[in-house]
């Protein structure tokens, strides 16, 4: 404000402020809010990088005991025997939970998968139009049960519904030499397979879920063509839904994968947890990366015993990381194909 | 045109065509039966904890501690429950805004590599093991401060994080550009524009997200058990202890061998998935269209 | 403006040559109406398709021309809530009898859409033969035979015969709509319904095709919905002309004859309106 004297009346100019200058508070504001709003977008990225980072940090000093690759090599995983001075043998080798991690999910996905593709295929092209919607909710209400519940369910429920089933083949498939050696007993309800079928209805409505949208996003077009050519439905979802949904029903599979991968609680309740070595029936009891960390946290007293849990989370964390990346690039391709 | 055959008699003459209906009519059959396994799994687990836990559970179950002799009958899991919800309460506390910042950041103002960057380790953040979740709050947080309600919490914030931030992207991005040029144009900030108008169009569809991602922390046990430890018996209110919470509970009681012990566990069983199906339900019906993967 | 809708006095001032009303062969509709649900969208539709010929059906947007096609192969019907009435011959079958199984309907008659939709993940052979695959009537032997046929008669052949198994999805959009068409003769229909074939393609593309419909014309039996007049007058033989009264309301034919009366000479005020631009 410069008075500007003209003949002795004084004039008081007030210039305007310029527009950029206006409203510097909410300019300082919305800065704010910007970089707030960044860091937690970060956060994602941070949380991610600090899981690896504080996991091996964690299982470091088991790791400088016993080396690296001794963890793969040794073949028992029995704390009992740890000492604090001796690192040769390694008595805490990890092979069977990736044996058991790997078997369970494999079962899990052999009967999963099936199911979880047909079901889909009913949602969005074989059941009449006004069940779709409920039957879509009601199989995505698998995936709302907890884990434990299905845990407890199947320690009291499922156990014995298979008991007979599973008996029988132990007694016949199972005493044949060689091929029936994964199929032997005797059977104590909880085992890999006990696990696997678990697995299975747990990850079934997340396959399903992605399946559904691979599928519905199968052209009208292209099903009308196949429809004007005088297919049956069946002969129509072959033509026209199915050969554009390959790899995305390879990506839903994953996807299950990932989850049946990580699965802890329910898993540990239903497989017996026999942490020494691998056993070689799917019938026999056993334990995953997962169960074991879960059973034996809380009592790792032994020297180096947490720490070499550590070493199996950090793999078990590996392992996810690569399916779910995975399966999301899949996904990604399968829907916009 | 040279008149061959009368097209009457082509339209009857398929000897195929039955072996195809027969195949249409097999397939279909199959695939129907592959519906009614899956949600017949869903109906046996939910009537079978239905059965076994609605001749234990009664009002008291829902106030009364455990008994101290896990063979007596009677009590209830009233500490777990309410050490649930208070740890479950502060992690959506501390889930929610994080959450909505994220989505917020991805679809305002993110650009380019660092936002595709952000969405795909989202989606990879949602499918990693809840255990390891676990691990890690125990390596960061437990290993300072001891077992604790607040580490839990913290666990399934990082749980919930990501299901948060997905939906409220989704919702987000809904939001028809055109009602963010219109603030724009008056002058608003990006922030105004956000706080204003983006976010209250999208809330119903946040809420809803917000709702499923409260009902999984509800049903985890995993991460809990290596941060929040359990509190079997005593009534634990302030999370800067130990407490119980209802999943750990039902763990614990499920595998003790006590018939008793056991049918408090079907119990409570029966109360969370109640609670988890009435959350479900809610968000489902009173929100918008959300992508449903609950992966 | 007011339509009169004008229905079997019309067929009898301008009698098909050489045809009684009642034909054996070729396609014929007979009061025919169509429902969405409630809303009905064709009103007593008539119409003679001789075989051999091209018949065209015209009119504005949103008249039920697609309908009509539609409830010829029975494509209609799919629609939830959708309903047919009347009448559907083809070749003195009724197309809508109730021991003919709609699928068997549909293979016998061929469909075009408005957009080329061949199956992307096949290959330009086996689109082509796809349909004949699914009727499974034909030995493996005589599949190449068949496609060369078929894509030679869509004028295709040259052009592909040495890509066959290149991905279908790799040809331009009107060589995609001719292997849709080769894909609709190859199992050697008696009727073909082109519903606005060529309203996605190009001048040259829409050219090359109707080229090749005059060129089929005498094998089959061809009813062509267009929205494009000068098209109707090179392709056709005969043309009807649908339309509606007002909004919402059903379509109904209003004129049917020789393609040359209805451009030059129509009868009906509407129809005069209609092909002389002034309306639609």
């Amino acid at each position: 404000m410069s008075p500007a004297s003209a003949g002795g009346i004084v004039t008081i100019e007030r210039r305007p402020q310029p527009i950029a200058l206006r409203g510097e508070h909410r300019r300082l504001g919305d800065s704010l809010f910007g970089a707030a709003v960044a860091l937690t977008g970060g956060a994602v990225l941070v949380v991610l990088a600090a899981m690896v980072v504080f996991l091996v940090l964690q299982g470091l000093p088991a790791i400088r005991h016993y080396g690296f690759f001794t963890f793969i090599t040794a073949q028992r995983w029995a704390p009992s025997e740890a000492s604090a001075t001796a690192a040769v043998p390694n008595p805490y080798g990890i092979v069977q939970f990736i044996y058991g991690t790997v078997l369970t999910s494999l079962i899990g996905m052999v009967i999963a998968v099936p199911l979880a593709v047909g079901a889909a295929l009913v949602i969005t092209d074989v059941a009449p139009r006004r069940l779709r919607r409920p039957l879509s909710s009601l199989v995505d209400l698998l995936a709302a049960v907890p884990s434990v519940v299905y845990g407890f369910w199947g320690l009291f429920a499922l156990i014995p519904a298979i008991r007979p089933v599973v008996d029988f083949i132990t007694s016949t498939l199972g005493t044949v030499p060689v091929i029936g050696v994964p199929f032997g007993g005797p059977f104590f309800g909880v085992s890999y397979f006990t696990a696997g079928l678990v697995l299975a209805i747990m990850i079934l409505p997340i396959i399903a879920a992605v399946c559904r949208e691979v599928f519905r996003s199968t052209p009208r077009n292209e099903k009308e063509a196949a429809v004007a050519l005088g297919a049956t439905r069946w002969e129509m979802i072959r033509i026209a839904v199915l050969p554009r949904a390959r790899s995305g029903i390879v990506g839903a599979s994953l996807i299950g994968l990932g989850r049946a991968v990580g699965e802890t609680i329910a898993v540990t309740m239903v497989i017996g947890n026999a942490v020494l070595h691998i056993n070689p029936s799917i019938f026999d009891q056993g334990a995953t990366m997962s169960s074991v960390i879960a059973n034996e946290f809380t009592e790792a007293t032994e020297p180096f015993h947490l720490e070499s849990l550590f070493v199996v989370g950090f793999w078990l964390l590996i392992v996810a990381l690569v399916v779910n990346m995975l399966a999301r690039v899949v996904v990604r391709r399968g829907v916009s194909l | 045109m040279t008149d061959v055959a009368l097209p009457a008699a082509r339209f009857r003459q398929r000897p195929a065509l039955r072996r195809r209906r027969t195949k249409n009519a097999v397939m279909t059959a199959l695939l129907l039966v592959a519906v009614a396994l899956a949600l017949g799994a869903l109906a046996w687990v939910l009537v079978y904890v239905g059965i076994r836990g609605f001749s234990v559970i009664s009002p008291s179950f829902l106030t009364h501690n455990p008994p101290g002799n896990p063979a007596a009958p009677g009590g209830g899991f009233f500490n777990g429950i309410a050490g649930s919800l208070i740890v479950v309460g502060i992690a959506t506390g501390i889930a929610v805004p994080l959450g909505v910042g994220a989505a917020i950041y991805v679809v305002e103002y993110g650009r380019g590599r660092l936002r595709g960057a952000i969405r795909f380790f989202n989606d990879v953040l949602i499918g990693i093991p809840t255990i390891v979740t676990g691990a890690f709050v125990y390596a960061v947080w437990v290993t300072r401060f001891g077992f604790s309600g607040f580490a839990g919490s913290i666990a399934l914030a990082v749980v919930m994080l990501p299901l948060v931030a997905r939906t409220t992207e989704e919702m987000l991005r809904l939001v028809p550009t055109e009602l963010r040029e219109g603030s724009l144009a008056l002058g608003a900030t990006r922030s105004q524009t956000v706080l204003r108008i983006c976010l209250p169009t999208a809330l119903p569809g946040i809420i809803t997200g917000g709702m499923l991602a409260v009902a999984r922390a509800m049903g985890e046990t995993a991460p809990l058990l290596l941060t929040v430890l359990g509190n079997d018996l005593f009534t634990q209110l302030n999370p800067l202890h130990r407490m119980e919470t209802l999943s750990l509970q039902i763990f614990s009681n499920a595998v003790t061998g006590y018939e008793q012990a056991e049918a408090r566990g079907w119990a409570g069983a029966l109360t969370l998935i109640a609670i988890v199906l009435i959350l479900t339900a809610v968000a489902r019906f009173f929100g918008r269209r959300v992508q449903v993967e609950n992966v | 403006m007011v339509v009169k809708p004008v229905h079997a006095p019309m067929f009898a001032a301008h009698p098909l040559p050489g045809r009684e009303a009642d034909q054996v062969d070729g396609l014929s509709i007979d009061r025919l109406s169509a429902w969405f649900g409630r809303h009905k969208v064709v009103e007593d539709m008539r119409l003679r398709a001789p075989s051999g010929k091209v018949t065209a059906l015209i009119g504005p947007s949103g008249c039920g021309k697609s309908t009509v096609l539609r409830c010829v192969n029975r494509m209609h019907e799919l629609v939830p809530g959708a309903r047919v009435q009347g009448g559907v011959h083809f070749g003195g079958v009724d197309v809508y009898a109730p021991d003919l199984d709609a699928g068997s309907v549909r293979s016998e008659i061929g469909m075009v859409f408005q957009r080329p939709n061949p199956f992307p993940t096949k290959s330009i052979y086996e689109n082509a033969i796809i349909g004949v695959r699914i009727a499974r009537t034909t030995p493996r032997g005589r599949l190449m035979e068949i496609a060369e046929t078929a894509l030679s008669r869509a004028q295709l052949w040259d052009e592909v015969k040495d890509r066959l198994h290149k991905p279908a999805v790799s040809l331009s959009g009107g060589q995609q709509q001719r292997l849709c068409i080769a894909r609709a003769i190859a199992v050697d229909p008696s009727l073909l319904l082109m519903d606005e074939p060529c309203s996605a393609l190009d001048p040259i593309a829409t050219f090359k095709i109707e080229e090749l419909i005059r060129a089929i014309a005498d094998r089959y039996t061809v009813v062509i919905v267009t929205h494009n007049m000068h098209q109707a007058t090179r392709v056709s033989d005969y043309t009807g002309f649908m339309t509606i009264e007002n909004a919402g309301d059903p379509g109904r034919l209003v004129e049917f004859g020789a393609t040359t009366q209805i451009f030059g000479a129509p009868v009906n005020p509407a129809t005069e309106a209609y092909v002389s631009g002034r309306v639609g």
